[in-house]
């Protein structure tokens, strides 16, 4: 018998080029020690629904039903580390591209993440091993439905991230899987589950706040207690169809919103009552958050045109504080809204 | 037979190793590194193309890691960007 220990805990994402397929050659795994990236907590769930026997039963106990709907989930949560490299693209691109709709692309000495037109599915499949013979699990056709990018005092940046898979498939059932559950593998190739590449790769140094700039309406003056950016697309694999299995059918998204919370040190300065005379005459303004100091070591938020909410001021701390929560980034081009490391 | 990379990176997980230092040697079998590098994969060139940048030994002391580098000249970091810029050259280089 063996237990394992969590540090053991390995993460990797592949982008699918079409949803629900496991990257593959001939049906066998694709993985790669390069699609694995660094996280500090990763939950993938397998769910099989139940649907009830509602039918009467005198002895006043549950009947079993029938097989209900399948799906998975996934959550992460890891720290935003740019590669280090001149326009390299860093460990987490594939779960970005998913929030964002669409693909990364290097632009000049930077590597950008801008705004994808609708419905542009972007999904990837993720690999988790546990370091030890506890179940490794591979989720497929995942989605980011909500993307959080945090920064605040004494925490590197991070994102966390979460959203829902077609299914997620494990070494310890792998063999029970069968069509669309097999997510793109054939048995005959690949008969168990994918072995963990030899010495996976992670790049890049953390960022953090504490350095950089923040750039709100022209001004960086402005002091920042915390930010944080919200990408929410909305994703859902619905699972509404009759006659189509027992999978949920390709993923849809809703609206997509964009949106910035800033708690701001409240000042009598112009820069800051320049924010509130603009959320009060809803006069859109752009903001630029940049994390980090080091070329290529730094992140970058950009959004071209933000409403500001009325201010909320609070005196929880010494100082009077003003609660900017839900600032929403309105998109009309790709070039409106952009995640960037450089 | 490996062949010989040099590391360009900031810092980079190798499996059990941990890079940290411009120009560390790390050698890969051509069936490593086709598991190891492309576009997530280990920030390397060929030790060939590395001497090529034409780094001094008294540089790589200096400035060879990240936090060395924030107080490094211009003309170092310069070089530090092209050897960087090598590393897509033979990421094609591998795929072919």
């Amino acid at each position: 018998m063996a237990t394992g220990i969590s540090l053991s805990h390995r993460v990797y994402t592949q982008k699918e080029t079409t949803w629900g397929t496991i990257p593959n050659t001939a049906g066998a795994s694709t993985v790669a020690a390069s699609d694995y990236m660094k996280a500090t907590r990763c939950v993938v769930n397998a769910a099989q629904g139940e649907i009830p026997d509602r039918d009467k039963n005198p002895s006043g106990d549950l009947t079993e039903g029938t097989p209900g709907a399948k799906s998975g989930d996934w959550s992460m949560v890891f720290e935003a580390r740019p590669r280090g490299t001149a326009a390299g693209r860093p460990d987490w691109a594939e779960i970005l591209e998913s929030a964002l709709e669409a693909d990364g692309a290097v632009n000049g000495s930077n590597y950008d993440f801008s705004i994808g037109a609708i419905p542009t599915i972007k999904s990837f499949s993720l690999f988790q091993y546990r370091g030890t013979t506890l179940a490794s699990q591979l989720a497929f056709g995942c989605v980011t439905n909500s993307l959080k990018l945090v920064m605040e005092q004494g925490a590197n940046a991070r994102f966390e991230a979460s959203g829902p898979a077609l299914w997620v498939r494990d070494s310890v059932t792998w063999a029970t899987d069968s069509g669309i559950g097999l997510g793109g593998y054939t048995a005959g190739a690949q008969p168990a589950f994918p072995t963990e590449p030899a010495s996976p790769v992670a790049n890049g140094i953390p960022v953090n706040a504490l350095t950089g700039t923040a750039t709100l309406d022209g001004n960086t003056t402005v002091q920042i207690k915390s930010a944080a950016v919200n990408i929410v697309p909305g994703y859902e694999i619905p699972q509404d169809r009759l006659f189509a299995g027992q999978f949920g059918s390709s993923a849809e998204r809703d609206v997509r919103r964009c949106t910035i919370d800033l708690s701001i040190v409240d000042e009598d300065i112009a820069a800051v009552t320049n924010l509130y005379t603009k959320a009060r005459s809803r006069t859109k303004i752009a903001i630029t958050l940049e994390c980090g100091s080091a070329s290529n070591n730094r992140l970058q938020i950009y959004a071209a045109s933000c409403l500001l909410p009325e201010p909320k001021y609070t005196d929880d701390a010494r100082k009077w504080a003003a609660d900017l929560s839900g600032i929403i980034c309105y998109i009309s081009s790709a070039a409106d809204f952009r995640v960037r490391t450089y | 037979m490996k062949n010989k990379y040099r590391f360009v990176g900031s810092r980079t997980e190798y499996g059990a190793r941990k890079l940290t230092t411009l120009g560390e040697v790390v050698e890969l079998s051509d069936e490593e590194a086709a598991g190891a590098l492309g576009p997530k994969g280990l920030p390397v060139i060929t030790d060939e193309a590395f001497q090529s940048v034409g780094f001094t030994s008294e540089e790589l002391a200096k400035y060879g890691t990240h936090g060395q580098r924030m107080s490094a000249p211009e003309a170092f970091l310069d070089k530090f960007a092209h050897a960087q810029s090598l590393i897509g050259a033979q990421k094609v280089e591998v795929v072919e």
